[in-house]
C-alpha cells in the first residue's frame, strides 16, 4: 500500500493519542524504517502490522481500529490529499459510491502500483441499495464500514447498514452491504 | 469519448448541446450564437466563423461570457455546413477561477487526463511536504547529536580537569612528603604511592584519549615539521628517564631521510613517545635504540619509518598479536609484569590508521622488542620560512639556560610531559594545566614570565583564555605564545590579533623553544654561578618589590610562606643526599630550589644552589659539600631579610 495510507494512520493516532503512542505502536509493530512517503509503495504487511500493533497498544479490537481509520480516511486524510478529486466523485451518498471505481481509476494513473477494491452499487429502492465491496486483500471490510460512516457524515445523510454479508471467494474478500440511505 | 459536444451550423448557431454543458450553463440553448455565448481565449484573434475553420488543428480554450465556466477542446468541420466542438471542462481555469463549482468525474470522459493530472500534482506537492518534514527532522536530529557530542567533549574536558587536579595534588603531596621523611621504609612506601599515582594518571589519560578518539574529536592536521629534530628532541627529553634506570638511549637517523616534511607531526610524536616510554619502562638493563629511516623517497613523498628497539624481556608469541588491541577488547588483562606492554598501544594503532600508516611489533621472549611505525608524509624541499628562528649569538641550543616561571597549557598529556621536560632541562620553573580555564585560574593566583598556550582545548580554548588573561594582566607582564599545530597561512596573524605575542609550531622543536625563551626570559649566565657569592646581595629588594607590585602584599606573604615550606623540606634532603653522595638527586633538588629562591629575591642562596648544581653536572663532586654546609645559614639570613623587606613594603 502507498505511504499515504500509513501516514494517514499515523496522523490519526497522533491527533487522538499523541506522538509517544504512535512511537510505541511503531515499535510494537516491528516495522523497520519510516514507511510514510506518500507516493512510495510499501508492502501491505507494513500496514497490517501497524493495525495489529495499534490494536495491542490501544487495547482495542483490530476491527474497531480499522473502522475508525475508515472514517478518518474519508473525513480528513482524503480531503487533505486530493480534495478536488474527492469532491468530483459525487454530490450525494449513492453517487459517491457509484463513482468510487472511477475515482480509483484516476488515482491509479499516478499510483501505478495501486490495487484498489471494486464497488458495485445496485439500487433496490429509492432509499435502499446493495453495495458490493470486492477486494484482492483480506480483512479490510471493517475499514469499508468506517468509510460508510464517514461518507454519511460527509454528506450529512444518515446511512444504516441493514445487512452485511461475506461471500465465499477463493482469495481476497467480497462483502455485500445493504444500505438504507436517508 | 468527449463529455462536451456542441454541434453548430456553419454560421455558428448552436444545434446540439451535451448534458455536461447544460448542467453547468443552464441558460444555454439551441439556436443561440456560439460566439454570443462564448469568448475564444485561444487561439488568439479568432472571432469569425471563417477563422474558426482555419484552426481545426488548434486547441480551443473558450470561456463563457459570464465567466462562470470554461471549456477546452477542438472545433472540427463535419461537413461544409456543420461544425462541432469536442472537448471537456477546462479544469485548470475552473479550479483557479471557480473553486466553488462542483464538478463530477462524469464531467470528464474516461480518457480525459485532467483529473489525473490534478491528482498527480497534488501527490507531488504532498511528496515535497513529506521530504521537507523529513529534512527538518534530520536537521533537528543532527543538531541534537552535535549538542550531545559537544556535551560529551565538554564533559571529557571537565572530567580531565576534575580527575587530574586532585591526582596532581596527590603527586605533589607525595613529593613533599618524600622530602620530609628519612626513614627508609617510609620512603619505600611513598615511592610505591608515587608510582601508583603516576600509573593512575596514565590510565586516566588513556581513557580520555580513547574517548576523544571514539567521539571523533581527534583530527588529522597538516603542518610542516622537522622529523630529525623531532626524534632528537624526544631522545633528548626522555634520556633522563633512561639514565635513571642506567639504560643507554641511542638515536640514529639515516642520512637520506629528508628532514622537512608535511603531515601530522604531533601524532607521530605521540606514537613514538609511547614506544620509547614503554621501552624504558619494561627494560631493566641494556639499551633503547631509536632508528629513523625512509623508503620510497620521491620529489614529494616518502614513507617514514621509526623503529624503537629495547633489550627488555620481550613479549610471548601468543600475546604479540594482541598487543595493539584495546583494553576493552582483551578477554582478560592480568596486571602482571608479563602482560605489561603498556596501555596506549591501541591508541597508537588508531593514530597510525589516521596517518594512513602501519604499526607493528617484532619480539622474541628474552630478546627484547622492536615497535615500529611506517607512515606516508609529503616531503618539503626546504624549511618553511616561518620555521626559521635565530638565537642570540652568545647562545646555542645545547647550552642555553634560562630563569623564569613558565605556564604550559595543553590538553594533551604527552605534549605537556614533553614540553615540561624540555623546559626543566632549559632551567625554567614549569607549571602545567590542561585547558584554558585552568590557565586563567592559575594566572590569577601566580604570576608567570611566559605562557605557552595550546589553541584547541576543551572547556575553554586558548584564544578565549588569552582574551581573559589580557583583561587581567598587562601584555608585557605576561607574554603568551601560541603552541599549536595550526600552521596554515594566516594562522600566525590570527593568533597575534587575538592577543598572543608569538607562535610555536607543534611538534615543538628545541631550537624554536629556545629562541622563544630567549625572547621573553632571562638567560642564566653560566658564569654567574662561578662568581663570588659575596658579590651578590643576600636578598634583592627590587625583585621582592616587583613581586609585591604584581600580586599584592597579602599574596606576597602567602607565596613567601610557600617558599619557606619548600626550602625547609628541600634543604635537609639536599644535605642527606649529599651525605649519601647521590649527586644527581642533589643537582636536581638544588636546581629546583635555586629557581624558586631567585624568583623570590633570595639571590645569594639561589646562586649558591646554582653553583652546586653546575659543579655536580660538570663532574665536580668535591666542592659541593662545602657549599652545602653554608646553605642553612644562608637560608636563615635570606628569610630574615625577606621578612624585613616584606614588612617594609606592606607599610607602604
Amino acid at each position: 500500500m502507498y505511504g499515504l495510507i500509513n501516514n494517514a494512520m499515523r496522523n490519526m493516532i497522533v491527533e487522538s493519542y499523541g506522538e509517544p503512542t504512535w512511537d510505541e505502536i511503531h515499535r510494537e509493530s516491528g516495522v523497520i524504517g519510516d514507511p510514510y512517503l506518500a507516493v512510495r509503495s510499501y508492502d501491505d504487511s507494513v500496514t497490517y502490522d501497524f493495525v495489529g500493533a495499534a490494536a495491542k497498544v490501544l487495547d482495542t479490537p483490530a476491527e474497531t481500529c480499522l473502522e475508525l481509520f475508515g472514517e478518518y480516511w474519508i473525513l480528513k486524510a482524503a480531503p487533505e490529499n486530493f480534495s478536488a478529486l474527492l469532491d468530483a466523485t459525487g454530490a450525494d451518498v449513492l453517487e459517491f459510491f457509484e463513482n468510487l471505481n472511477e475515482l480509483h481509476d484516476r488515482i491509479t494513473t499516478t499510483f501505478v502500483d495501486y490495487l484498489p477494491p471494486t464497488f458495485i452499487v445496485k439500487k433496490k429502492t429509492n432509499s435502499v441499495a446493495h453495495v458490493d465491496y470486492i477486494s484482492t486483500r483480506e480483512g479490510l471490510t471493517p475499514f469499508v464500514v468506517g468509510i460508510i460512516r464517514g461518507v454519511s457524515e460527509r454528506f450529512s445523510t444518515p446511512i444504516s447498514i441493514r445487512n452485511q454479508k461475506s461471500l465465499p471467494v477463493e482469495s481476497g474478500e467480497h462483502t455485500v452491504f445493504e444500505l438504507e440511505v436517508g | 469519448m468527449f463529455s462536451v459536444v456542441m454541434l453548430m451550423s456553419s454560421d455558428l448557431q448552436l444545434m446540439q448541446i451535451s448534458e455536461c454543458v447544460k448542467r453547468h450553463l443552464p441558460d444555454i440553448a439551441v439556436g443561440q450564437d456560439f460566439l454570443d455565448y462564448f469568448d475564444i481565449h485561444r487561439p488568439s484573434g479568432v472571432s469569425h466563423a471563417n477563422q474558426i475553420r482555419k484552426h481545426s488543428d488548434s486547441l480551443y480554450l473558450i470561456l463563457s461570457r459570464d465567466r462562470t465556466f470554461a471549456l477546452r477542446g477542438q472545433i472540427v468541420s463535419l461537413d461544409d455546413d456543420t461544425l462541432v466542438f469536442l472537448g471537456s471542462p477546462w479544469l485548470a481555469w475552473i479550479s483557479q477561477n471557480r473553486p466553488d463549482l462542483q464538478l463530477s468525474v462524469k464531467d470528464f470522459s474516461v480518457q480525459d487526463s485532467q483529473l489525473d493530472q490534478q491528482f498527480f500534482i497534488a501527490s507531488n506537492q504532498t511528496m515535497v511536504k513529506d521530504l521537507e518534514s523529513i529534512n527538518t527532522k534530520l536537521q533537528q536530529a543532527r543538531d541534537l547529536a552535535d549538542m550531545a557530542n559537544r556535551a560529551k567533549t565538554d564533559f571529557l574536558g571537565l572530567m580531565s580537569h576534575e580527575m587530574r587536579t586532585p591526582l596532581n595534588g596527590v603527586v605533589a603531596s607525595l613529593t613533599l612528603l618524600q622530602d620530609q621523611l628519612i626513614d627508609t621504609n617510609q620512603l619505600a612506601l611513598i615511592d610505591t604511592a608515587q608510582r601508583s599515582s603516576a600509573d593512575l594518571l596514565s590510565v586516566i589519560n588513556y581513557v580520555l584519549s580513547y574517548a576523544n578518539l571514539e567521539l571523533g574529536n581527534t583530527k588529522i592536521s597538516e603542518a610542516p615539521f622537522n622529523c630529525h629534530e623531532l626524534l632528537l628532541s624526544l631522545a633528548d627529553v626522555l634520556r633522563g628517564h633512561a639514565t635513571d634506570k642506567e639504560l643507554n638511549l641511542n638515536c640514529n637517523i639515516d642520512s637520506h631521510v629528508p628532514p622537512w616534511l608535511t603531515g601530522d607531526g604531533e601524532k607521530l610524536t605521540h606514537i613514538v613517545t609511547n614506544f620509547i616510554t614503554n621501552a624504558i619502562k619494561y627494560t631493566d638493563q641494556g639499551e633503547v635504540s631509536i632508528h629513523l629511516s625512509a623508503t620510497g623517497i620521491s620529489d614529494n613523498q616518502t614513507q617514514l619509518r621509526v623503529d624503537v628497539r629495547d633489550t627488555g624481556c620481550g613479549i610471548p608469541k601468543d600475546k604479540l598479536d594482541r598487543v595493539f588491541e584495546s583494553v576493552w577488547a582483551s578477554e582478560s588483562r592480568v596486571a602482571s609484569e608479563e602482560t605489561s606492554v603498556g596501555i596506549g598501544l591501541d591508541i597508537c594503532q588508531q593514530l597510525t590508521n589516521m596517518l594512513g600508516g602501519q604499526i607493528g611489533c617484532d619480539s622474541e621472549p628474552g630478546a627484547g622488542c622492536c615497535f615500529w611505525i611506517t607512515a606516508p608524509f609529503t616531503v618539503l624541499n626546504q624549511a618553511p620560512v616561518q620555521q626559521t628562528r635565530s638565537l642570540p649569538s652568545t647562545t646555542t641550543t645545547d647550552s642555553a639556560q634560562f630563569t623564569g616561571r613558565v605556564l604550559v597549557a595543553d590538553d594533551s598529556h604527552v605534549n605537556l610531559m614533553l614540553t615540561e621536560m624540555m623546559l626543566h632541562n632549559l632551567g625554567v620553573q614549569v607549571q602545567t594545566v590542561s585547558n584554558g580555564r585552568e590557565a586563567v585560574e592559575r594566572i590569577e593566583q601566580v604570576p608567570f614570565d611566559l605562557v605557552l598556550m595550546d589553541i584547541s582545548m576543551p572547556v575553554m580554548d586558548g584564544i578565549e583564555a588569552t582574551k581573559l588573561i589580557r583583561q587581567m594582566t598587562d601584555r608585557s607582564a605576561t607574554p603568551i605564545v601560541a603552541q599549536t599545530a595550526h600552521n596554515l597561512a594566516g594562522d600566525r596573524e590570527r593568533f597575534l590579533k587575538e592577543g598572543m605575542d608569538d607562535f610555536l609550531a607543534k611538534p615543538i622543536a628545541k631550537h624554536d623553544l629556545v629562541c622563544v625563551l630567549a625572547q621573553y626570559l632571562s638567560l642564566s649566565d653560566p658564569n654567574e654561578a662561578e662568581s663570588a657569592d659575596d658579590d651578590h646581595p643576600i636578598c634583592d629588594q627590587s625583585i621582592v618589590q616587583s613581586l609585591c607590585n604584581e600580586i599584592g602584599g597579602a599574596n606576597l606573604d602567602k607565596v613567601i610562606s610557600m617558599f619557606e615550606k619548600e626550602a625547609e623540606s628541600s634543604l635537609p634532603r639536599i644535605i642527606e643526599l649529599s651525605n649519601k653522595q647521590e649527586w644527581s638527586q642533589v643537582a636536581k633538588r638544588a636546581h629546583a630550589l635555586s629557581s624558586s629562591a631567585r624568583s623570590f629575591g633570595a639571590t645569594r642562596l639561589g646562586l649558591t644552589l646554582k653553583k652546586i648544581e653546575h659543579s655536580i653536572k660538570s663532574g665536580d663532586t668535591q666542592s659541593p659539600p662545602q657549599s652545602i654546609m653554608t646553605l642553612h645559614d644562608l637560608y636563615a639570613e635570606s628569610m630574615t631579610q625577606l621578612r624585613q623587606i616584606t614588612q617594609v613594603l606592606s607599610k607602604v
